[in-house]
This record gives C-alpha cells, structure tokens and sequence, in this order.
C-alpha cells in the first residue's frame, strides 16, 4: 500500500500468454497422426479451446486488473484461427490483445514458440507481470513459461495455487511444491505459471463478446519479430501408444457377492494383510 | 565432457530410493553411449549423510552442495547450486527426477543455459550417440520421440526405473560450495500438505481411486472408507477432481500425479487415456465399474462389473471378517 501512495504512476502492465489447443477432452480414436509423423489432427467438428491452465491464468490477471487496475494484453501465438482465444481475453477483460501468427503445432519446440513470444513482449510496454499456465494440455511440456522468464531475465514461479497480494514492485503467491505449499513474495517483473487450484474462470458476458468481436487486434508475424533460434530439441515422430493387453480376471456374482469375492482375492493374492 | 549427471535427492540422513533407480538408468545409458562416466549430485540442507549412502552402491562420483540456505527448496538456490556443480563436473546429459519442484527450476536452469530439455520423459535411448526421450503428449494417447541437440542436454525422468545397487567399491563424494546470487524470490514460509495424514499418492503401496462412477460427493465416502482399509492413499480422476470430490493434489493421470504402486484400484473410473498416462507403473489394476465396455477392464488384472455403491460395501465387511479370522 505504502509503495502505491509513494508511486501511483503507470498501473501494473499485467501480459498473457494464451494457448489454444485441441479440446483434451477430445476421444482419442478422434486424433489421427499426420503422414509426417510430426503432427497431428482432430476430426471434423471439434473446436480448438483455450488451454485450461492460460484459462487460469487470464482470470487471475482480470481479478488483478478489478483490485489494482492493472492494464492487461493478451498474447497468443498461433495461425490465424487463434485470434479466437485473443478475442476471447477481450471480451473477458483484457485491453488489448497480440496475435503472433506462427505454426504452433506439436513439432514447434518451446524454444522458437518462446522467442517469439519474448520478442513480442519486448515490443510492448514492459511488463510488471507476465502471467500463462504452468503446462500446456497437449505437449505438458511446461518448457515456454521459464524460457521467457529467462529472455526477460526475470524469475519463474509454478505451479502458482493462488496470487495472495500484489502492491506496485512485488507479488505473494502460494506454490504447490514437492512437500506442500509454499508462500513465496516475488519482485516485479516476473513470471507466473498458473495452475487450476488458483481460480474458477468465469465465463465472458454477452456484452463482452460482442465488443470484442469488433476490437482491433495487433497481428505480428515471425518476420515482423525477427528472430533466430536454432532448436534445441527436435520431434522426431509421433506414434500412438499401443496398450499391452492384459488378463483380467472378471470376478462374477451379484455385487454383494463380487465384491466379496474381490476381497478374498486380493488377501490370497497377499497384496492385502 | 561426455558424462552423464544425475541428481538425486535425500534429506535427514535418508536417500531416496528412486535415486538407486536413476542412478541405475544413468549407467544402462552410459554404456550405450560408449561408457560415458556417470555422476551423482546431491543439493540441500542436510544431505552428506544421503550421499555417503549412494556412493556405497551408486555412482562413482557424488557431487554435494550442502548448505543451511538450502533446507526449504526455493528455485533460485537450486538453480545456482545446480549450475555449479554442471560447472564442475561438464556432462553431456544431466537426468533430474521429474517432481513438482523439478518441473519449476529445471526448466529455469535449462532455459538460462540455452540447452534442450525434455520433461517428464518416460524412456531414454541412444541412436547412433543421439540421444532420443520419448514422453506421453495429447493426454497420453500418443507417444513422442525427440532429439536432443546441443552440447549440454537435459531431461526430467518420469518413467520406470531399472531396480539394484551396484556391486563396486564406494564411490567418492566432493563437496562443493554453493555460489553466491541475488534471489529475487523470498520465500516467506512451507506449509506442509493439508491436515490428510494418510499415505503420500507418489510413493503410496496401495492407492484407492474414484472417478464419476462414484456418482455423487456423498458417496466419495466409500473411496475413503476402502482406502483407510486398505491403509491406501486416496486418488482421484480428472472428473472427479472437476466435480469437487476430491483436491486436485489427489488426481491422478497425464496432467497430475504419475504414480507406481503395487495395488490400484480403479473405483467408478472410465478409463480414458488421460488417466491411464499415470497408471503406465502401476504393477495390478482392480477395477470396479457398472459399464462391462468401460476402457479400464482392458488394462486391469481384476474386474468386478457392478455398481460400486453394492460392491465396496461388501468388499470392505469381506475384508474385516477375513482379517479378523487372520
């Protein structure tokens, strides 16, 4: 409070990096593996989503925006049909929004998709906080949030559970960690990977879809943010996981007397005493 | 230059076990890579005591920053320890396990030093001394194979791990000092996991599972009442997590906990390739599930079809009688 009243300059520059991706909740028999081994696609009629944990991410930025009146931009990297999740930020509060238009398919490593986004970032007023999801849902890599965070030579944080408080230089989060959790403040600017324990989104109003249809999106592409990565891991092939068939043994009867059964088996079987 | 480093972990006087394991993984790669050395290091407040364990039956070599700054993990002095210690020893290949706290600094450490990371990988395979990590993406339904390129590669482990202790004379252990840095982050304090003192979901024997089958949070009860009986950690679907039922800490599956125990049961849970991505160690699968098509009874080993409502009941008053004529 104290460093608000001393500087009430520039708002918090709060950006978010968003992520579509094809639904998880997608029927596996639904994905098919490209001729190239190197990528993938769903069958037709299946909407591309936000991924779940920027969706937390996004939240967290527009309740930050709602108790210190941050400015908030929206930053997604993908073809064109990704400006729907950019869109969708709007309408849910965002002031602005950024399409990166590049291939952000499972064959794009982190470290291009995170240059670029960098680059991007660089080109915006400075960001005090940079907000995305602790993993993506497709490659659960989790690799994008600490490459930026080291291009912006700022620290990363992640999984973050909950954002506790935030004053002009710094931010207290809850962490999941390997024992608990863990209460850590950080100093501006740094980097939040968002995980689902931290929010429920809410979902965008009416109004604020209609406007954000209409609203102006800054496009860039790779040319226009110039930059040079050689990857530092590259997809070799993708194969579908074949499930060993295993013996089952169906133990018959009516519930009750399954059930019981079940018990007898599994002392017999010694793994239960 | 062309060792492998592995970092395990201990505390208290303790070594984790699975450190044996990656230690073991470390060397099967190392002599498909022409017999690179192999490395152990060791980071934290009170781990000599850990390292002298594993150089008994471990690598030949264990790297050791201990430090009082280190008792809680904080991604800063880990990071900085870390790089010391590759600083020191000049590997190829740095295997780390892949654990929540892993999943934060790792891919910090490797993105500062501009060298390829795989995470959360479940094989490791040399061809023609590239070295190739293959991991579950998509929710787990399809398997991907990557590259490492550069001089300096990384991975987190998340897979099974070749079991035994080596059979040589002890290794030695060098201590380091942890460099000096700046943190940025402070940390302020560590709360340990929520008052359930039941077994921990990562290194449980036996997990107790529940997913929408359950049917409603009332009846979650019966998931617990089975786990408390089978002295079992209590896990939990995605949907089941979704619903309410259950922390998210209890999820088991791609996008939560990977688990290996010996007995899973599988309780009103479907299936889907999500949640079988964290089963892939899992040694027995029981499932109990009304729908006799439900995916689940293609990978268990025993099924009951029946509604779980019915079943558990009298599993559990099955299970006290037997252990009472015990």
């Amino acid at each position: 409070m104290d460093a608000a009243l001393i500087n009430s300059g520039a708002p918090l520059h709060i950006v978010v990096l968003l992520k579509q991706v094809f639904d998880p909740s997608t029927p596996p028999d639904r994905i098919a593996i490209g001729a190239d081994h190197r990528s993938i696609s769903v069958g037709a009629g299946l909407t591309p989503v936000m991924n779940g944990y920027d969706a937390n991410a996004l939240e967290e930025a527009i309740r930050l925006k709602e108790r210190h009146g941050a400015s908030v931009t929206a930053i997604s990297l993908g073809e064109e049909q990704a400006s729907t999740v950019v869109r969708r930020a709007l309408a849910l509060g965002a002031d602005a929004g950024v399409l990166v238009v590049a291939p952000a398919g499972l064959g794009q490593g982190a470290t291009f998709t995170a240059a670029l986004l960098s680059a991007a970032l660089k080109r915006l007023p400075k960001a005090d906080l940079v907000l995305c999801g602790r993993a993506s849902s497709d490659t659960d890599a989790g690799q994008v949030p600490a490459i930026v965070a080291a291009a912006l030579d700022a620290p990363l944080i992640l999984p973050v559970s909950a954002v506790l408080s935030s004053a002009e230089d710094h931010i207290v989060v809850e962490r999941l960690s390997d024992r608990g959790v863990q209460r850590l403040k950080s100093a501006f600017p740094c980097v939040l990977g968002v995980s689902n324990e931290a929010n429920t989104p809410r979902p965008p109003s009416l109004k604020g879809v209609m406007t954000a249809k209409k609203a102006p999106l800054t496009i860039w592409n790779s040319a226009d943010l110039s930059v040079e990565t050689a990857p530092a891991v590259t997809l070799q092939r993708l194969s579908a996981r074949e499930n060993v068939p295993v013996d089952i043994e169906i133990i018959a009867g009516s519930p009750a007397e399954a059930g019981a059964r079940l018990a007898e088996r599994l002392v017999e079987a010694e793994f239960v005493r | 230059m062309n060792g492998i480093l592995v970092f395990g972990n201990g505390a208290g006087g303790a070594l984790d076990p699975a450190s044996w394991g990656l230690g073991n993984l470390a060397d099967e790669l190392a002599r498909k890579l022409g017999g690179a050395p192999v490395a152990g290091a060791l980071v934290g407040s009170d781990v000599s005591a850990a390292a002298a364990i594993w150089a008994a039956g471990g690598p030949d070599r264990i790297m050791l920053i201990e430090h009082p700054s280190l008792a809680a993990y904080t991604s800063e002095a880990y990071i900085a320890a870390a790089q010391a210690i590759i600083g020191a020893v000049q590997p190829r290949l740095v295997i780390f396990p892949h654990s929540t706290d892993t999943s934060e600094w790792v891919p910090r450490l490797a993105a500062g030093l501009g060298c390829g990371l795989v995470t959360a990988c479940s094989g490791l395979s040399a061809e023609n001394a590239r070295l190739l990590a293959v991991k579950p993406v998509c929710g787990g339904c399809i398997e991907a194979s990557y590259a490492i390129e550069g001089e300096l590669q990384m991975v987190t482990f998340a897979g099974s791990l070749p079991e035994g202790r080596r059979q040589a004379p002890p290794g030695e252990v060098v201590s380091l000092a942890l460099p000096l840095f700046t943190p940025r982050v402070e940390w302020l304090a560590d709360m340990a996991n929520d008052a359930d003192d039941g077994p921990k979901l990562k290194d449980a024997r036996i997990v107790v599972a529940g997913g929408l089958g359950i049917g409603d949070s009332g009846n979650w009860l019966l998931v617990e009442a089975a786990a408390s009986a089978l002295h079992a950690a209590v896990g939990a679907s995605r949907a089941a997590v979704e619903m309410g039922w259950a922390p998210s800490a209890r999820q088991v599956g791609f996008s939560g906990a990977k688990i290996a125990p010996e007995l899973y049961v599988a309780i009103g849970i479907s299936g889907a390739q999500h949640h079988m991505a964290g089963l892939a160690r899992a040694k027995t699968i029981v499932a109990i599930n009304s729908d006799p098509n439900a995916v689940i009874f293609r990978h268990a080993h025993f099924g009951v079809v029946g509604d779980a409502r019915l079943v558990v009941p009298a599993f559990l008053q099955r299970l006290t009688e037997l252990r009472k004529q015990g």
